[in-house]
């Protein structure tokens, strides 16, 4: 299980210390990368920037947040479903925006899932739980040969 | 305006024809009076040829002059006066005429001095009294105060009427038709008194005009009848003048025909008479002439002067006794002429007078109608009979008659009786044309008739007054046609100019507006552009508060959460509870913050119409809030089929939110009913939301529908005062109402169209 990666798109250290809290509680803390803006994560992915010197990381799960500094979400998820390397990576956007064109605007992305981040932790809590259980454990992540 | 100032200035102009008119009038009229009261027979005359103007003219002249005046001054009692008394003057005058009695008004105040050529002394002339009828009914129509918009019209066509009376009778003066300026041969109008009625005219038609240029600032419109009146009275004069003067022509040639002829028919008789009276003298100087002799004489006689049928010598005891020419007188011969009482006083009259004298109309001997010429023959003072012309009418006159003044009819009388006519059975006799006059023969008169026939008359009565008339009307409509079209054209200008000067100031105004729209449309779309700007800085805000406000909550929840699962042994219970009121006011704070972006997502999305089912709506929304509190006693009663056209993502918001506030303000009750339906008012459908809840004071029933204002405290029942103001929102976007009844504990109705 050492090479089931999350990759925690998220810009507000609290909401990070929670989701990773809730990670953590479901026994999922181990492989988790987290980027702190858009540009974090595309370099992350790709391989480039403050992560050239390593090899990228082909997460299982990208949990992404739409208001991000820089490079905002659906820019993000534009740019992995845009590259052949990254373009069949799962990404599910969490974030605190119901708006309906933010919905739309991800699937239409091709976003996998898309969760509104609940404002009462324990429903927070549930969600990270199933979300992680689901797409690191059920879930088979399409082969590493692409 | 400059069309105003135009025509003040012809008021001025008119002012002065009046005052002009009035006072050339009362100066003529004052000094002829002057001149009747001083018998200053010039003031009367003014010029020597001039027939003298009459005391009731000057008078009548006097009084219009007045009138006139008093209109400029204001005065229009006085010209009322001065009217009624100078039309009575002229209608008792015409009534004189007409009837012709005497009514003593023409010598009432003055005795009459100077002889005027006038059957009635002191009259005046008819047409003068017409035309002062005129004149006063002129005065009075501009002076009284009725019917003021034809008051103009009638004075300007009396002014036309009475200026070309007074020029009529004044070119006829000019021209010297007599009858023109003075009706048959009764009084002459004085030629002072046609220009005089001239000017009085004109004074007339200045006020009237006067009036109208002051009331309707334009030429009046009564000048096209005015002129058309002036000019074809004019033209009427002018023919009657004409026929005048041909009648007149034709009479005077009647007279010197009947006066030629008389001279013609005495001297035929005359040399006769004198011829016999040749043979009495010689009769006497011879004591008695020879027999053959005699008849020498007289057969000489009867071959040199036609007109004898015979001659004869009568005895003193009155029989013929020689007759020349014997031949058809054989009857005479011997014959007593005394054979009748009245033939014997005669023909002893004539012996006792020793004078030529002829017979009566007598039959002759030869048959005939004729006369007998006696000339008595007195032989040194003895009477010894007479000689004898015997005349028959027709052989004597014809002999004349036959061939003089041709075209005439001619009869000649013997006291009654007819002794001669021509040509009166060939044409027909008109007795108006009949000039008579005497013939006076030696103890005779013959009357002689002599009429033009109608042939002649025919000859003499030229078509001219007709064609003059004729042509004078045409001009009269000509002269009308041009005035009234000048008079269109100059109002059509008018308009024209008025029209056009509106329509510049139309055409200004529609720049003007153009512009202004295009201002405003500049400055519209500077502020779309603005509300545009807006509309996009306010997406960005709630969506920041959207992610924002958020993220805060969550972490106050989240890390109270693990604050009371990971550190719980570590903190009392007060500790617990205050960490447990820390994420229920961020729970409602969450909330607070989803029902406000819902408010503002109602305002910003494009409206559609479709039809909804509010009845399925009502359903779904009951039982989800039947979910949320199972145990509730809680009634839904939700009418079938209910539907509206309206956006589909917002009617379900107001739905939601009446019937959740239903919900709740029914939640202290143990049962309750929630009633959604629709009903009508005013034809249009009425949705409503009734429950019998906690209700509300109607006092605050203004403020229910602004956002977060709250009828109900907070730990009676929760809310945060948004939902209402969000369906008010909604409704009035779909350009409906709402509105709510309520009353505390009886529960609470909110109703709203769209």
């Amino acid at each position: 299980m050492k090479d089931r990666l999350i990759l925690l798109v998220e810009d507000n250290p609290d909401d990070e210390a929670l989701i990773l809290r809730a990670l953590r509680k479901a026994n999922l803390a181990n492989g988790v990368v987290v980027a702190h803006d858009g540009v974090e994560a595309l370099d992350c992915l790709f391989g480039t920037g403050v992560y050239a010197a390593r090899e990228p990381v082909k997460p299982v799960l990208t949990l992404l947040d739409l208001k991000l500094p820089k490079v905002n979400g659906l820019e993000v998820l534009e740019c992995i479903r845009g590259d052949d390397r990254t373009k069949r990576l799962p990404v599910v956007i969490l974030t605190s925006s119901g708006e309906q064109s933010d919905i739309l605007r991800g699937y239409e992305l091709g976003v996998n899932s898309y969760v509104c981040k609940p404002i009462e932790y324990g429903g927070l809590l549930q969600a990270i739980t199933q979300l992680g259980l689901y797409w690191v454990f059920l879930n088979e992540p399409p082969p590493d040969g692409r | 305006m400059p069309a105003v100032k135009k025509w003040n200035r012809f008021a001025p102009w008119s002012n002065r024809v009046v005052i002009v008119a009035g006072g050339v009038l009362a100066t003529v009229g004052l000094g002829a009076l002057l001149g009747w009261y001083t018998h200053a027979v010039a003031l009367v005359r003014m010029l020597p040829p001039f027939v003298p103007m009459q005391y009731s003219t000057a008078l009548g002249f006097l009084l219009c002059g007045v009138g006139l005046l008093s209109f400029v001054y204001g005065r229009p009692r006085l010209a009322m006066a001065c009217g009624a008394v100078a039309a009575a003057i002229g209608l008792l005058t015409l009534i004189e005429y007409v009837f012709g009695t005497d009514l003593a008004i023409d010598r009432l105040l003055i005795q009459h001095f100077v002889t005027a050529e006038t059957p009635q002394p002191g009259r005046m002339a008819p047409n003068s009294a017409l035309s002062f009828v005129l004149s006063g009914a002129a005065l009075l129509v501009m002076s009284s105060s009725t019917r003021p918009r034809q008051r103009p019209l009638i004075a300007g066509i009396l002014g036309a009427l009475i200026i070309a009376l007074g020029l009529g009778a004044f070119l006829g003066y000019l021209g010297g038709v007599e009858s023109d300026h003075g009706w048959r041969d009764l009084t002459r109008a004085a030629v002072q008194t046609g220009t005089g009625f001239a000017v009085l005219g004109a004074g007339v038609f200045a006020t009237a005009w006067r009036r109208d240029a002051v009331r309707e600032r334009g030429a009046p419109l009564w000048l096209t009848i005015f002129v058309g009146v002036m000019v074809a009275t004019l033209a009427v004069a002018l023919w009657q003048a004409l026929i005048v003067q041909e009648r007149a022509q034709i009479e005077r040639t009647t007279v010197a025909q009947a006066s030629s002829l008389k001279t013609e028919i005495k001297g035929l008789i005359e040399p006769r008479i004198l011829a016999l009276d040749r043979m009495a003298k010689r009769w006497e100087v011879r004591g008695k002439t020879p027999r053959a002799e005699w008849e020498t004489d007289a057969k000489l006689l009867l071959a040199h002067q036609p007109g004898f049928q015979a001659i004869g010598w009568v005895d003193p005891s009155f029989h013929v006794r020689w007759i020349v020419p014997l031949t058809g007188n054989e009857a005479a011969r011997d014959l007593n002429l005394a054979f009748e009482e009245r033939r014997r006083g005669a023909l002893e009259a004539a012996r006792d007078r020793r004078k030529v004298t002829l017979t009566r109309s007598a039959s002759l001997v030869k048959g005939g109608k004729g006369f007998l010429l006696y000339v008595p023959i007195f032989v040194a003072g003895e009477f010894d009979g007479f000689i004898l012309g015997v005349f028959s009418f027709r052989g004597l006159l014809d002999t004349v008659l036959r061939n003089l003044a041709p075209g005439y009819a001619i009869t000649v009388f013997d006291g009654a009786r007819k002794i001669y006519s021509r040509n009166v059975s060939g044409g027909r006799h008109d007795a108006g044309w009949v000039k008579k006059t005497k013939i006076d023969l030696h103890g005779l008169t013959w009357r002689l008739r002599v009429s033009p026939d109608s042939e002649l008359l025919a000859k003499a009565q030229s078509s001219l007054p007709e064609v003059a008339l004729a042509v004078a009307l045409l001009m009269a409509v000509l002269v009308t046609l041009t005035v009234h079209l000048a008079q269109t054209a100059r109002l059509r200008a008018t308009q024209t100019e008025g029209a056009n000067r509106k329509l510049e100031n139309e055409i200004a105004e529609r720049k003007r507006a153009e512009a202004m729209v295009r201002s405003l449309n500049a400055e519209l779309e500077k502020r779309v552009i603005g509300v545009g700007a807006a509309n996009q800085e306010l997406e960005a805000f709630t969506y920041s508060v959207s992610h924002d406000l958020r993220a805060p909550l969550r972490a106050m929840d989240g890390f109270s959460q693990a604050l009371l699962e990971d550190y719980a042994d570590k903190l009392d219970a007060e500790g617990r509870d205050y960490l447990k009121r820390v994420r229920a006011a961020s729970v409602q704070m969450g909330r607070l913050v989803d029902d406000l972006l819902q408010l503002s997502r109602t305002g910003r999305a494009e409206l559609e119409r479709k039809t909804v089912d509010l009845s399925k709506l009502a359903r779904a929304t009951s039982v989800e809030l039947r979910k949320t509190k199972p145990d509730r006693e809680v009634t839904f009663d939700i009418a079938p089929g209910v539907v509206a056209k309206g956006d589909p993502r917002l009617l379900p918001i107001v739905l939601e939110n009446l019937l959740g506030n239903a919900w709740k303000f029914t939640s202290k009750h143990p049962e309750a009913r929630i009633e959604f339906a629709v009903t009508k008012k005013d034809g249009r459908p009425v949705y409503y939301v009734r429950d019998d809840g906690a209700g509300f004071d109607m006092a605050y029933a203004d403020k229910l529908f602004k956002p977060f204002q709250r009828l109900h405290s907070a730990d009676k029942f929760e809310g945060n005062g948004i939902g209402l103001a969000t369906v008010a929102r909604i409704v009035r976007r779909h350009g409906g109402r709402v509105w709510a009844d309520s009353a505390v504990e009886k529960g609470t109705t909110v109703y709203f169209t769209l």
